[in-house]
């Protein structure tokens, strides 16, 4: 049952299918009026426009700072938490309800009390990316500890393991797939995150500059800076994958 | 003095009694074999010799001493090898050593020996998933081999081998036995390994499981090659084999050699 894809077939298909979208989605666009409904063209050419100006980079950059540092801040908080937390019963027991009662919490509906707190400057940004990201990664980490083997466990402790190298021979390789599953997960939240905050907090990022241009019916401006939040989460999913595939390749290619 | 010795053993799971009040005594550097029916308590005995569970009754001793937990002098050859799907086979190999506080390429270079015995050279980098059962069955055997244990616990060892490699295995298991004065607990499902292998079967039942039966094994060491050809193993053989069959008839899966 197991037929071999031909590549060329898949990417043809594929891009085959992309150009009908794009075609038809320029005609549609056209004919409705480009005010509500930007063309692709249209689209291409304000994302030149935007480039050639330098205002696409000076509203990109902040964003990616404020991405990278809530992100970051997510996985050194959420991963080593989520580790312990996923060994130790009790810390389990104390931190269930109280994890899950943040997860669920609708994070955008808060942001004007953190603004109140954290002012109107980059750290509510940063903490609100760090917020939408920690408990996916922290509530992964903690399902890949125990989800361990039970036998692997045993015999570890047969063979008089010490705990670090639990950790290192069993716990760490055991979670790691379920790890990097939260940070997929954490990768879109935290672009849902920085926009949000940036929509609440102003001034600066993409965040703004959508809703500049969008006030001003200019939609294909501002659908240019939703592009490169879309690549941004593709290209960074992507490289995840590849990094997936490069440290658990007993988890992947057992698959095949 | 016995060096293994099991007093009055039970087990429960649940309604199920694993075992109930077993006896059994290993003396040093023997090498006895435990036959039984499928689910009658041979995994569970070994587990509790090795430390993992402890009995709901009597106690087993090892060197005198009560057994409270895993020890160093002990190691089990896990039923269904068990192997870390992370690393690969020569560090599965290593596993024990590295535990011990080998640093990673020495553990390499002890364990080489250890994969050469159990046929896998050209293997070492191949992770479990690209091996076939025998294969990791063989890593398994040779994890626990290379950290030298004085007693081997061996849940069905051999049993995911064919018929050539398994003799290969046999031959090299005494050889080992013989060398380092190992004291070895043998599961199998069957008798003529355990005669080969043994100076002493003993043969369970099942529910509760039990010793309904030791039967001292008499041949000479080394064991003569046409060691089946000898009219005392023919009797021995059948007489274990009905031992299993009263025990219970509808699953006593003995696989031949
Ligand atoms: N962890 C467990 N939880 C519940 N029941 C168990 C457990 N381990 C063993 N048992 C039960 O105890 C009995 C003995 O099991 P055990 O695995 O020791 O048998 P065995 O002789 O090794 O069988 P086999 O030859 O099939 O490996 C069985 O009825 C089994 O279902
Ligand atoms: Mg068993």
């Amino acid at each position: 049952m197991d037929r071999a894809e031909d590549p060329r077939l898949v990417w043809g298909l594929r891009i085959g299918f992309a150009l009908v979208v794009l075609a038809v989605w320029q005609v549609t666009a056209v004919r409705l009026g480009e005010n509500f409904f930007a063309a692709p063209g249209a689209i291409v050419s304000s994302a030149v426009a935007l480039l050639r100006s330098g205002e696409l980079m000076h509203y990109f950059v902040p964003t990616l700072e404020v991405l990278a540092w809530g992100f970051l801040l997510g996985l050194a908080v959420g991963i080593p938490i989520g580790l312990a937390i996923g060994r130790w019963r009790r810390l389990y027991w104390v931190s269930e309800g109280p994890i899950n009662l943040f997860y669920t919490t609708p994070l955008a509906a808060v942001i004007p009390i953190i603004l109140v707190i954290l002012g109107f400057g980059t750290t509510t940004k940063v903490f609100v990316v760090f917020a939408f990201v920690v408990f996916s990664v922290l509530i992964n980490s903690a399902a890949g500890v125990r989800n361990v083997d039970g036998d692997l466990l045993e015999l570890a402790r047969s063979y008089g393991s010490s705990e670090p190298m639990l950790w290192r021979e069993i716990l760490i390789p055991s979670a790691l797939p379920f790890v990097l599953v939260g940070i997929r997960i954490g990768i879109g939240r935290a672009l849902i995150g920085a926009v949000v905050a940036e929509f609440y907090a102003g001034i600066s990022g993409v965040g703004y500059l959508i809703i500049y241009y969008s006030n001003r019916f200019d939609v294909a401006s501002a659908l240019v800076p939703v592009g490169m939040l879309i690549a941004l989460g593709v290209g960074s999913t992507a490289g995840l994958k590849r990094l997936q595939e490069w440290l658990t390749p007993w988890a992947s290619e057992a698959r095949v | 003095m016995a060096q293994i010795r099991a007093e009055n053993v039970e087990k429960h799971f649940g309604h199920v009694q694993a075992l109930g009040r077993l006896h059994l005594e290993v003396e040093t550097n023997e090498f006895v074999s435990v036959l039984g029916p499928s689910g009658c308590g041979k995994t569970t005995l070994l587990r509790i010799v090795a430390g993992l569970v402890p009995p709901d009754g009597g106690t087993v001793y090892v060197d005198g001493e009560p057994v409270t937990g895993p020890r160093p002098n002990t190691t089990l050859v896990f039923q269904h090898f068990r192997l870390l799907p992370w690393r690969t086979a020569e560090d599965n190999v290593a596993y024990g050593l590295r535990l011990r506080g080998m640093a990673k390429r020495q553990a390499r270079e002890e364990v080489r020996p250890y994969i050469e015995m159990v046929g896998l050279e050209g293997f070492e980098k191949s992770y479990p998933y690209q091996l076939s059962g025998g294969m990791q069955q063989r890593v398994g055997l040779a994890r626990a081999l290379a950290i030298d244990p004085e007693i081997l616990l061996m849940d069905e060892p051999f049993g995911a081998l064919d018929a050539q490699t398994r003799e290969v295995m046999q031959e090299e298991l005494l050889r080992i036995w013989n060398a380092t004065h190992k004291t070895v607990v043998f599961v199998t499902h069957s008798i003529d390994e355990a005669l080969v292998l043994s100076d002493k079967v003993v043969v369970m039942a099942a529910r509760p499981g039990r010793i309904i039966e030791t039967i001292e094994v008499p041949f000479p060491r080394p064991r003569p090659t046409n060691l089946r050809a000898d009219p005392v193993f023919a009797q021995l053989r059948t007489r274990m084999w009905e031992l299993l069959r009263t025990t219970e008839p509808e699953e006593t899966g003995v696989a031949g050699g």
